[in-house]
C-alpha cells in the first residue's frame, strides 16, 4: 500500500471496493480512480496509442494524456474515460484498454521495436497504393493497432438532459482565483454561477500547504465556499466543465450529475448539458504543469510534479515507495517540499537551475538538490533515473518522478472566439490573447501564478464584472497569501542519446517526430500538429503543445512567440453524444405530429408513414390484404369508382387578410390572384428569387380583403417565413396580415364520383350542387351538426372532390361523420401511397417534381406564368438556360411492354445512345402501378419532352440493372380534359 | 429513466397521472378548451388599436406581456401581433372581432393550440431543461411572456398574472399536433422532481 498514514482530504473512515482488470482494490471516498490505484502500487494503468508502451498515471486532473480506461461494464461501459477525473464510488469496475492479451503483456507492444518506420507521417508515407487496399485492409488494420477504448455498442441505458441556466457573472474555476473572483461579485447582489469541474472546490488551495490569512489554504477554500453557498444569488455547480465559449456570451458545459455513481438516483439524468448565458465571465481556470521532454519520460511512475504532490497532500498517497523531482521553477520545487511534508520519501530534487530559491528549506528537511537533468530512466515501472551533473552521471533508484517543466496557463476557452494567446517569455508560457467579449480572465489562467496575484486578480475580475453591470460592489476583502519564490528557467528538452523521449504521451509524438517534421518541411505549427498528431485527441495537448512547439523553435532558430501556438477549439474536454442529444433520442428524437383523425386511423388499422414530424397513414390493409400493393390498389379503385377520404391537415394553411392581400399573392405566384372571384379557389405556383419553383397549392378567396393558402406538407413552414420575409423586408408598405392556420384546421378531402353524395349528407342543409358550389367554389357553412366548416370544391385526385375544414378538434368527428355518411357507397379511407398513385395518374407535380432544380416551365405550368405583372423569380426564371428548346421538361412515360415496372431515378436516354452522361436526356422522378390502366407509369423530365409525346426512349437504371423501352406520353393518364373533375 | 415513456404512444397525450418521484414539484393541468384568436394590426394601425381596446377595458401589451382582463387573456407575440385567449366561447367573436374591426385581421385558433397551466415548487429548474428563456424572478415575473422554442416546439408562455414569485403557474399555448411531444418533454424534465399531470384524462 502506498496511502500515506495519515493527511489527505480523503475519507478514512470509510473504506470504498472497487475493481480495475479484474482485480479487487479498496479505496475511500474522495479520491479519484487514479490516486484510489495509486495507493494499491497499480501504477501500470494503461498502453499508448502507437506503441503499446506501457504508460503509468501522469496528471491529477482533466489533462490526463495517459490514464485512460474503460468504466463500467456492459451497456454502460465509457471508453476513455480519464481515471484522473473518476471519482471512486463503491463497486466502481473499470479495465484498461488498448492492450492485448493483457495489460503487462501486450503483443503489440512490438510496434516500438518498428518505430523508425512509425514516425511522423508514417500513414501518408506507407499506405499509398495500391488505393484498392485503402478501405479493404489499410484502415481495418490500422484501426485494429492504434484507437483507444471500445464502444459500449448497446443503447446506453441512462437518461441525458439538456438545461439553460443565465447569470450575471460566471465563474470558470473555484481554486483562488475563481473564489476570490466569486466573493467579490456575489457579495454585490449579482447573479453567479461557480462553475468548478472537480467534485470539490478549492482547485490547488487542496494540494498546497501553505497560509491565506490566518489558516491552511485549504480552511480558506472551505470558508468560501460556505460563505457562497450561503448567498442566494450565487449558484455553486460542482462537477460542472466550462467546455466551450459560444456567440452571444453563452458558455457549453456538461455537469456529471450521476457519474459519481454505479447508476444514477431514481429519475436523474447521468449528465446534463448546460446552456449557460451570461453576461460577463471571469475565467479563472488555474494551469497545467507540464512536462521536460527526456529520455524515458514516459515510464510508468514519471509524472507532473504538481500531480505527484497532489496525491500526496490531497489523497495522502506517495505514488512510489520513494520519489525524485525533477523541474526547473519554483512552484514545482515546492510542491516537492509539500510531498516530502505530507510525508512523501523525497530522494533528490534534480533542478535545472543553480541554487534554487527553497533549496535551503529543502536541505533543511533532508531533501538532497542536484543541479542537472535527468537523462535516462529504467525499469517497467520506473525503479531508477539517471541524473547528469557538470560533476557527471549519477543513478539512484527511485518509484517516482515528479517533472516540470513550468505552468501553462488553462487559457482555452480564450481562444474558442477566435483568440490567440501571446508567448510571454518572463513566465515562459503563452497567456491569453484577445478575449471573447464579457471575458476576464484572473489567476494562474492569466499567467498571474502566485498564490497572492491568483487572489488578488480574481477578486479585481469579480468586482470589475459585478461593477460593471452596475452592482454596488464592497471593497473587495483580499486575504493575504504566505509569499513564495516564483522563478523559473526556460527548459525544455534534454538532448541525451537514450530511448524515446516524449513531447505527446497520448499520441506517442517524440522530439524525434518533432524534428523529422522540421526536416521534411513541416515547421509551421499547424502542419506540425497535423503531421505528427501532437495535440490531437482526448488530451488536445494541453501538457504536450508548449514543450513540442518550444522544440521546434530550437531547431528553426526562431524564438517560440515567432513559431506561435495552434488554438483550442470547442469542446474543453470530450462531451458524451448522449448529453448533446439530451431528451431526443428514440421516441422522442423529434417531436411526433399526429394527425386530427389520428385515433380513427388506428382504429382502422392503419400503417403509418413519417412526413417530416407528421405521422400520416399510409394505406389501411384489410383482413386478407398481404401486400401493401393490394391494399392500395384497392383503394386507388375506391376513389375513380365511387369515394374514398383521406386526411389532408398537414398541408400548410395560411390566413391573408388586408386590402393589399390579393397584390401580395400577385407579386409571390406566377399567376394573378387578385382578379379571383371572392368564393373561389385557384391553383398557384410560387418561385424563388432565382427563377426555380418553391412550393405550389391553392389558394381561395373568402372575402375581397381575406384569402386562405394551402401549401405542401413539406414546405408549410417555409412558405409562411418566404411570406413573413416579404412583407417584412421588401414590401412593407403592403397592408397584408398573415397568421398560419395549420395548428387550427383539420381538413379532411372527399373523392370519387360519389363524393358529392357524401357531402350532401354530411352539410347542414347547404346547397352544395355543380351549381351552387362548382369546381374551385369554396363555401363555408356547418356540417355534421352545427361544426363550422369552409368547403373547398379541389381535386388531386382528378376525380370529383371536396375538401372539408373544420377545427382540428372537431376532425375526428367529421371523419367519422363522413365515414357513416359514405357507407352505402362504401366509402374507403386512403392514405399518403394511394394520393400519390391517384396523384401519379392525374399527372400532378408533387415533392419528387418540386425538387428545387424545376422551373415553372419544366414543370409543364410555363403557360401559367403572367406576363401582365412582376413576381418573385420572374427574372432569373426567363435566363436563356431556363429557356433552352431541349431541357429536360414535364412528360408521362408508360412501358412499351407493360408487364414491365418502371423505376424513379432511372436517366433516360436514345435507343441505342450509350450510357454515358453526354447522352443523358433526363430523368424519372415518380412512378406508380396504376391500378386504373393496370401497368406501371411514370413522370419525369425528359429533353425537349413536350414535343416528343409518342417516341420511344431507354429508362436506363444500372443501379438496379434496369433498361426498359418506355413510351413518352401525356403526363396526365386519367381523364386528360379534366372531366371528371368537373362534373 | 428513458423506460418511464417507452412504453406510451408518442401519438396521444400522455395519460393523466404522476411521474418519476414521489413528491410534487410540478403539476401541469390541461386547461379546458376555450377560445382563441390571432390579432395582427393593419399597417400603421397598432396604436389606434390599443387605444380602441384599451377603452373597452382591455390592454393590448405593448411588448412580450399577458394581460387580463374582463375574462380575455391578450399576450403580445411580436410588433403588432397578439394572441387572445377566453374561457367563454363567445367572448372573441362577440366582443374581441367587433372592436378590432378595420384596425386588425382576426383570425380563429380556437383549436390551434391546447393550453397547460404549469406550476408546483420546482417548476422553474424543470422547465429550465427545455425553455431557453431566464425565468428568474428578477427577469421574468407575473405578465412577462415568450414566444420561443422549447424542446423543438414552437409556442407561446406567459406566467399567470396573480401567481408570485415563490409560486409560479405558467400557462403554455402549445400547437396542438405538438401537445404529445411537448408533455414528453415536460414530464422527462420534471420527473425528477415528481410529476403530476391531470386534465388530459386518458391520453
Amino acid at each position: 500500500m502506498s496511502r500515506l498514514l495519515h493527511g489527505g482530504l480523503v475519507d478514512r473512515s470509510r473504506t470504498l471496493s472497487f475493481s480495475f482488470d479484474g482485480a479487487t482494490y479498496r479505496g475511500h471516498p474522495g479520491d479519484t480512480l487514479a490516486s484510489a490505484l495509486l495507493a494499491n502500487d497499480v501504477r501500470l494503468v494503461g498502453r499508448s496509442f502507437k506503441y503499446h508502451r506501457p504508460r503509468g498515471i501522469v496528471s491529477a486532473g482533466s489533462e490526463e494524456p495517459n490514464a485512460l480506461v474503460e468504466l463500467r461494464m456492459g451497456a454502460r461501459r465509457e471508453p476513455n474515460t480519464r481515471a484522473t477525473t473518476v471519482e471512486l464510488y463503491g463497486g466502481l469496475i473499470a479495465a484498461s484498454q488498448n492492450r492485448w492479451p493483457s495489460l503487462a503483456f501486450d503483443l503489440m507492444s512490438a510496434n516500438q521495436w518498428l518505430s523508425p518506420f512509425l514516425g511522423a507521417g508514417f500513414y501518408y508515407k506507407t499506405f499509398m497504393w495500391p488505393s484498392a487496399l485503402w478501405e479493404k485492409l489499410y484502415e481495418p488494420v490500422i484501426r485494429r493497432a492504434a484507437g483507444l477504448g471500445r464502444a459500449a455498442g448497446r443503447p446506453d441505458p441512462d437518461h441525458y438532459e439538456k438545461a439553460n441556466a443565465f447569470c450575471d457573472v460566471l465563474v470558470v474555476g473555484s481554486g483562488a482565483a475563481g473564489l476570490a473572483a466569486a466573493l467579490a461579485a456575489g457579495r454585490s447582489g449579482a447573479r453567479v454561477i461557480l462553475a468548478e469541474e472537480d467534485f470539490r472546490l478549492g482547485g490547488r488551495l487542496l494540494s498546497e500547504f501553505t497560509n491565506i490569512g490566518d489558516g491552511p489554504a485549504r480552511d480558506f477554500a472551505a470558508a468560501a465556499e460556505a460563505e457562497l453557498a450561503g448567498l442566494p444569488n450565487v449558484r455553486i455547480m460542482a462537477r460542472t466543465t466550462v467546455f466551450g465559449a459560444y456567440d452571444g456570451s453563452t458558455y457549453g458545459a456538461v455537469e456529471r450529475v450521476g457519474d459519481h455513481l454505479a447508476v444514477p438516483a431514481p429519475f436523474a439524468p447521468r449528465q446534463r448539458l448546460w446552456r449557460i448565458v451570461t453576461q460577463r465571465c471571469v475565467l479563472a481556470a488555474g494551469a497545467f504543469d507540464r512536462p521536460i521532454v527526456f529520455p524515458g519520460n514516459d515510464r510508468p511512475g514519471v509524472m507532473s510534479a504538481l500531480a505527484l504532490a497532489t496525491y500526496a497532500t490531497r489523497y495522502g498517497v506517495s505514488a512510489g515507495q520513494t520519489a525524485a523531482f525533477f523541474v526547473n521553477n519554483d512552484h514545482a520545487f515546492a510542491a516537492a517540499l509539500d510531498a516530502a511534508d505530507a510525508g512523501v520519501e523525497v530522494e533528490a530534487i534534480v533542478d535545472v537551475r543553480p541554487d534554487p530559491a527553497l533549496a535551503a528549506r529543502a536541505e533543511a528537511l533532508g531533501v538532497r538538490v542536484i543541479q542537472g537533468e535527468v537523462v535516462a530512466t529504467s525499469g517497467k515501472r520506473l525503479s531508477s533515473v539517471t541524473v547528469r551533473t557538470a560533476k557527471g552521471s549519477e543513478t539512484f533508484k527511485v518509484e517516482a518522478l515528479g517533472v516540470s517543466g513550468g505552468a501553462t496557463p488553462n487559457l482555452n476557452l480564450t481562444t474558442h472566439m477566435g483568440g490567440r494567446p501571446t508567448y510571454d517569455e518572463a513566465l515562459c508560457a503563452f497567456v491569453p490573447g484577445a478575449l471573447p467579449p464579457g471575458m476576464t480572465v484572473a489567476g494562474a489562467a492569466a499567467g498571474a501564478f502566485p498564490l497572492q496575484e491568483c487572489l488578488d486578480t480574481g477578486a479585481r475580475a469579480g468586482a470589475a464584472a459585478a461593477s460593471d453591470l452596475g452592482f454596488a460592489v464592497p471593497r473587495p476583502d483580499v486575504p493575504r497569501a504566505e509569499g513564495a519564490p516564483a522563478g523559473i528557467s526556460a527548459f525544455w528538452h534534454v538532448e541525451a542519446p537514450g530511448g524515446f523521449a516524449f513531447v505527446d504521451l497520448q499520441n506517442d509524438v517524440t522530439a524525434k517526430d518533432v524534428a523529422l517534421a522540421h526536416k521534411e518541411g513541416y515547421r509551421a505549427v499547424e502542419l506540425l500538429k497535423r503531421y505528427t498528431t501532437l495535440g490531437m485527441a482526448t488530451d488536445q495537448g494541453k501538457t504536450s503543445n508548449t514543450a513540442g512547439l518550444a522544440i521546434m523553435a530550437h531547431l528553426t532558430g526562431r524564438s517560440i512567440a515567432e513559431t506561435g501556438v495552434t488554438v483550442f477549439r470547442p469542446p474543453y474536454t470530450p462531451v458524451a453524444m448522449g448529453a448533446l442529444a439530451g431528451h431526443h433520442r428514440g421516441k422522442d428524437f423529434r417531436p411526433t405530429r399526429p394527425t386530427p383523425t389520428h385515433r380513427w386511423a388506428q382504429e382502422q388499422g392503419a400503417v403509418f408513414v413519417e412526413a417530416g414530424f407528421w405521422l400520416r397513414a399510409q394505406y389501411f390493409p384489410q383482413p386478407g390484404e398481404n401486400d401493401w400493393l393490394t391494399s392500395v390498389n384497392r383503394e386507388v379503385k375506391a376513389v375513380r369508382e365511387s369515394v374514398g377520404v383521406v386526411d389532408a391537415s398537414t398541408f400548410g394553411k395560411i390566413d391573408l387578410q388586408g386590402p393589399d392581400a390579393g397584390r401580395f399573392l400577385d407579386r409571390v405566384y406566377i399567376n394573378t390572384f387578385s382578379t379571383l372571384a371572392v368564393g373561389k379557389a385557384r391553383y398557384g405556383v410560387m418561385l424563388r428569387e432565382d427563377g426555380i419553383v418553391m412550393d405550389d397549392g391553392t389558394s381561395a378567396r373568402l372575402a375581397d380583403d381575406h384569402y386562405v393558402m394551402t401549401t405542401t406538407t413539406a414546405n408549410a413552414a417555409k412558405v409562411y417565413q418566404h411570406l413573413e420575409f416579404c412583407l417584412q423586408v421588401l414590401w412593407p408598405d403592403l397592408d397584408v396580415q398573415l397568421a398560419s392556420i395549420t395548428e387550427h384546421y383539420a381538413q379532411i378531402a372527399v373523392s370519387g364520383p360519389r363524393s358529392r353524395d357524401v357531402l350532401v349528407k354530411v352539410v347542414d342543409g347547404a346547397d352544395v350542387s355543380n351549381a351552387a358550389l362548382p369546381f374551385m367554389g369554396v363555401l363555408e357553412t356547418t356540417v355534421a351538426g352545427g361544426i363550422p366548416a369552409r368547403i373547398f370544391r379541389l381535386s388531386f385526385s382528378g376525380e370529383l372532390g371536396y375538401e372539408i375544414a373544420v377545427p382540428s378538434g372537431r376532425g375526428e368527428a367529421l371523419i367519422r361523420a363522413i365515414m357513416e355518411a359514405g357507407a352505402p357507397y362504401g366509402i374507403t379511407p386512403y392514405g399518403t401511397e394511394t394520393l400519390g398513385v391517384l396523384r401519379i395518374e392525374k399527372g400532378h407535380v408533387s415533392g419528387n417534381e418540386l425538387n428545387g432544380q424545376t422551373s415553372a416551365r419544366d414543370l409543364g405550368l410555363g403557360k401559367m406564368a403572367s406576363t401582365k405583372k412582376d413576381y418573385i423569380g420572374r427574372v432569373l426564371a426567363g435566363r436563356p438556360a431556363f429557356l433552352e428548346e431541349d431541357r429536360p421538361i414535364f412528360v408521362g412515360f408508360r412501358p412499351l411492354d407493360r408487364t414491365q415496372r418502371l423505376r424513379a431515378g432511372a436517366h433516360f436516354l436514345a435507343v441505342g445512345a450509350e450510357p454515358t452522361t453526354a447522352n443523358d436526356e433526363g430523368y424519372m422522378t415518380s412512378v406508380a402501378f396504376s391500378p386504373t390502366l393496370g401497368h406501371s407509369i411514370g413522370l419525369g423530365f425528359l429533353r425537349n419532352g413536350q414535343k416528343r409525346i409518342g417516341e420511344t426512349v431507354r429508362a436506363y437504371d444500372p443501379v438496379r440493372g434496369g433498361d426498359i423501352a418506355v413510351e413518352v406520353c401525356d403526363p396526365a393518364f386519367v381523364d386528360p380534359q379534366g372531366e371528371k373533375q368537373r362534373g | 429513466m428513458a423506460d418511464m415513456l417507452a412504453d406510451i404512444a408518442p401519438t396521444a397525450l400522455l395519460p393523466d397521472g404522476h411521474y418519476g418521484a414521489p413528491s410534487e414539484g410540478v403539476r401541469a393541468r390541461l386547461l379546458p378548451g376555450g377560445s382563441a384568436a390571432s390579432l395582427v394590426a393593419r399597417r400603421g394601425a397598432a396604436a389606434a388599436l390599443a387605444a380602441r381596446f384599451a377603452e373597452a377595458g382591455l390592454v393590448l401589451p405593448a411588448g412580450p406581456k399577458a394581460a387580463a382582463a374582463a375574462g380575455v387573456t391578450l399576450v403580445g407575440t411580436g410588433p403588432g401581433r397578439w394572441l387572445a385567449f377566453a374561457d367563454d366561447v363567445g367572448v372573441l367573436p362577440g366582443r374581441i372581432l367587433p372592436l378590432a374591426q378595420g384596425l386588425a385581421a382576426v383570425t380563429d385558433q380556437s383549436d390551434a393550440s391546447l393550453m397547460f397551466e404549469v406550476s408546483g415548487p420546482r417548476v422553474r429548474p424543470a422547465l429550465a431543461k427545455g425553455v431557453m428563456v431566464d425565468l428568474d424572478p428578477s427577469a421574468f415575473g407575473a405578465g412577462d411572456a415568450a414566444t420561443t422554442t422549447v424542446s423543438h416546439v414552437n409556442l407561446t408562455f406567459w406566467q399567470v398574472a396573480d401567481t408570485p414569485a415563490e409560486a409560479p403557474a405558467f400557462v403554455f399555448a402549445v400547437p396542438r399536433s405538438f401537445a404529445p411531444a411537448f408533455l414528453r418533454w415536460l414530464a422527462a424534465s420534471a420527473a425528477e422532481f415528481g410529476f403530476a399531470l391531470s386534465g388530459a384524462g386518458r391520453g
